[in-house]
């Protein structure tokens, strides 16, 4: 039996509880260590560690690998059973193209894994732990996630709250470099649709909070400028987006103080409300050029968004399906070739004995008549060649060919 | 030959209305790319007349300005990546192609011989380019209307991808507006001097009269917008409103006002 081109053992988000994920959750300085413990048993390896999953891609023994993971990780052997997946070969293929284009993740159709895939192969490849096989496999993979990205729309629209809250505020303004985000409020929702505002590149970060000490801590992270709840008419002023998170009971931001506002200033004003009860009069939605978008709103969008990238999904396998069927049928035409090349040169060698031996008896032939006989042999030789080999190819494509390989062999004696 | 041209012209103009329509409706690639690659041939069929037409040495005023306005349309929708432009830009295209046609039969619309003077050309040509403009501010005003809309009903989901952001779309709108007025009141300057150095010869009254209405709304808005007394909503509002007064107006006296064809020079368009 031959040894798979390619295994995976993993766990993920569907598989393992968090516990125990965060117990396998490995850095990339780890790689050598892995090496050195598995000695020569992987000739092949990459390590994908991310949040929701940790996977091992190798070219060689598995038991070493799983005796590293339970002393590691502290594990049983009944957990493999329970909480591991392991793959071979296609399947593990398959599992590869699904992972890398989104289609395996908490959120389907994200982007970074892809991004994050790419990483650990790379960081393999540049510390030679993998080579020419699972480059070829790498560059397949990334064909498939790229074919999915850009034929289906898996990865379109946002589903979490704040990156929702980002993509509105492109809606409305061409650029978020320049313009003002206010925050009230401190908590985990703020800092979160902080963090995606600031990534977006917004000018500033202005954080309100009834605490101006938790103000200063979040506004920090983002060397912004903090308030308190007394000063919120002045942030208000100076602020392009506003979002809201407070545990008030009533609303924080009122009519009059945006009306106050938008009458200095001629762009829209983007207000998002994620508190509940909550934060923001809806009134406000009624005055010119001010847009108010609340939980409901967000969710809807997001809600949206999941159902648009759910139907994207059977688009999306179709194309793992159908790069996986290039790749074996790839993988086999490459195998048969060696096998072809000489099935040829045996036709031809016979050919070119007999056509010497020819010559040879009919010395009295010219030179043209040797080159005209030459070349109706080689062209009968080329004729009984082509049935064969198309035949074969198409026998390899198809499915398993060992036998057909076997028989094609004993048959043309090669 | 001229007259196949243009009528396939027409015909491809009409077949880009209907594949940006059905895009509109169905948000589908296809149609899309059906609308923008008719539009495009149909813009090089009007090319083609119009440089047949600089070699007998007159030229249409209003197929220039329809020529102008495409231009105008393909450079913005290609760097604003607006998608729903052409919706409601090409119809106007049609509707001043629907002129062309009523005026004079199946031959062009009337001529204009350009006898050099300078203060007529002048006045000819900013006007063009003011309408051109003008036009185009329409079809912007509609689409900044309707992504406002989208946006302020929360149902943005379905145009996000076919329109730029509201910023965008204002900066562009607020920008042709105020360009076309700049042209259309150096353009009527002109008028006004060569008027007095020619003594109102070649002048179509009912144009002239229509002409200076229509500046003097433009200018109220012009002037109530850039004093910030007017936002960009209502001036959008009074835009779209403006526009199809001009149509139905210019409609009427083109097909029901007295003939032209006598007249060495038309002056309004």
């Amino acid at each position: 039996m031959t040894s798979p081109f390619i295994s995976i053992i993993g766990l993920n988000h569907k598989s393992a509880p968090v516990e125990l994920r965060e117990r396998l959750s490995f850095g990339a300085d780890k790689l050598k260590e892995i090496l050195s413990y598995c000695c020569d048993s992987l000739s092949e390896f990459v390590l994908i560690s991310t949040c929701n999953r940790t996977e091992f891609i190798f070219n060689g023994e598995q038991s070493i690998l799983e005796k590293y993971l339970m002393e590691v990780g502290s594990l049983q052997e009944s957990d493999f059973e329970s909480f591991f997946y392991r793959y071979n070969d296609y399947e593990a293929l398959e599992h590869l193209f699904r992972v890398a284009s989104g289609l395996d993740s908490l959120v389907v159709g994200e982007v970074q894994i892809l991004g994050q895939v790419k990483s650990a192969f790379e960081l393999s490849f540049e510390q030679n732990y993998a080579t020419a096989n699972f480059a070829h496999i790498y560059q397949q993979m990334l064909k498939c996630a790229r074919q999915v990205r850009r034929d289906t729309e898996i990865g379109k629209g946002s589903v979490s709250v704040a990156s929702i809250a980002v993509q509105l505020s492109k809606n409305i303004f061409d650029h978020l470099s320049g313009k003002k985000v206010l925050l009230i409020g401190a908590g985990e929702m703020c800092e979160l649709a902080g963090v995606h505002f600031f990534e977006a590149g917004v000018d500033q970060i202005m954080v309100a909070n009834r605490s101006v000490e938790n103000a200063e801590k979040l506004a920090d992270k983002f060397k912004g400028k903090a308030f308190s709840l007394d000063q919120l008419e002045d942030a208000v002023w100076d602020a392009d987006i506003i979002l809201s998170s407070t545990g008030s009971p009533s609303y924080v931001l009122e009519k009059d103080l945006i009306k106050g506002a938008m009458s200095k200033r001629r762009e829209p004003m983007f207000l998002i409300d994620i508190a509940v009860p909550r934060d923001i009069d809806p009134k406000i939605n009624d005055l010119t050029d001010v847009f108010v978008y609340n939980i409901d709103d967000l969710n809807k969008i997001a809600e949206e968004n999941r159902k648009k990238r759910g139907r994207a999904f059977g688009r999306a396998e179709e194309i793992v399906e159908t790069k996986l069927k290039e790749f074996r049928e790839e993988q086999a035409l490459s195998s048969v070739g060696p096998l072809i090349n000489s099935f040829r040169e045996r036709l031809h060698g016979i050919k070119d004995d007999e056509q010497e031996k020819l010559f040879r008896k009919l010395s009295h032939l010219s030179d043209s008549d040797k080159d005209a006989i030459n070349k109706s042999l080689h062209q009968i030789v080329n004729k009984l060649l082509h049935d064969p080999i198309i035949t074969l190819r198409d026998e390899v494509k198809r499915d398993d060919s060992s036998r057909l390989v076997k028989v094609f062999k004993d048959l043309f004696n090669l | 030959m001229t007259n196949v041209l243009f009528f396939s012209v027409y015909a491809l103009f009409m077949l880009s209305v209907t594949g940006f329509c059905t895009h509109a409706l169905r948000r589908d690639k296809k149609s899309f790319v059906f609308g923008t690659l008719s539009s495009l041939l149909g813009f090089l069929g009007l090319t083609i007349l119009l440089i047949t037409q600089v070699l007998n040495a007159e030229i249409d005023n209003l197929l220039l300005t329809n020529w102008l306005m495409a231009v105008i349309y393909y450079y913005t929708a290609y760097k604003t990546k607006n998608r729903l432009l052409g919706t409601a830009f090409m119809p106007i295209v049609l509707v001043l192609m629907t002129f062309v046609v009523f005026n004079d039969g199946t031959s062009l619309l009337t001529k204009t011989t350009y006898d050099g003077q300078f203060f007529l050309i002048m006045h000819q040509a900013l006007l063009i380019a003011a309408f051109a403009i003008f036009f185009f501010t329409f079809a912007q005003s509609i689409t900044y209307l309707i992504k406002l809309r989208a946006l302020k009903n929360h149902n943005e989901m379905a145009l996000d991808q076919e329109l730029p952001s509201l910023d965008r779309l204002q900066q562009v709108f607020s920008v042709s507006f105020n360009r076309g007025w700049s042209a259309m009141t150096v353009g009527i300057a002109f008028a006004v001097i060569y008027y007095f150095k020619k003594d109102s010869e070649g002048f179509n009254e009912l144009k002239v009269i229509w002409g200076s209405v229509l500046w003097l709304f433009y200018t109220v808005l012009f002037a109530m917008y850039n004093t910030k007394k007017m936002t960009c909503r209502n001036l959008a509002r009074a835009v779209s409103i403006l526009f199809l007064a001009f149509i139905i107006f210019y409609g009427c006296i083109s097909t029901f006002g007295p003939s032209e064809a006598s007249a060495l020079t038309e002056v309004v368009k």
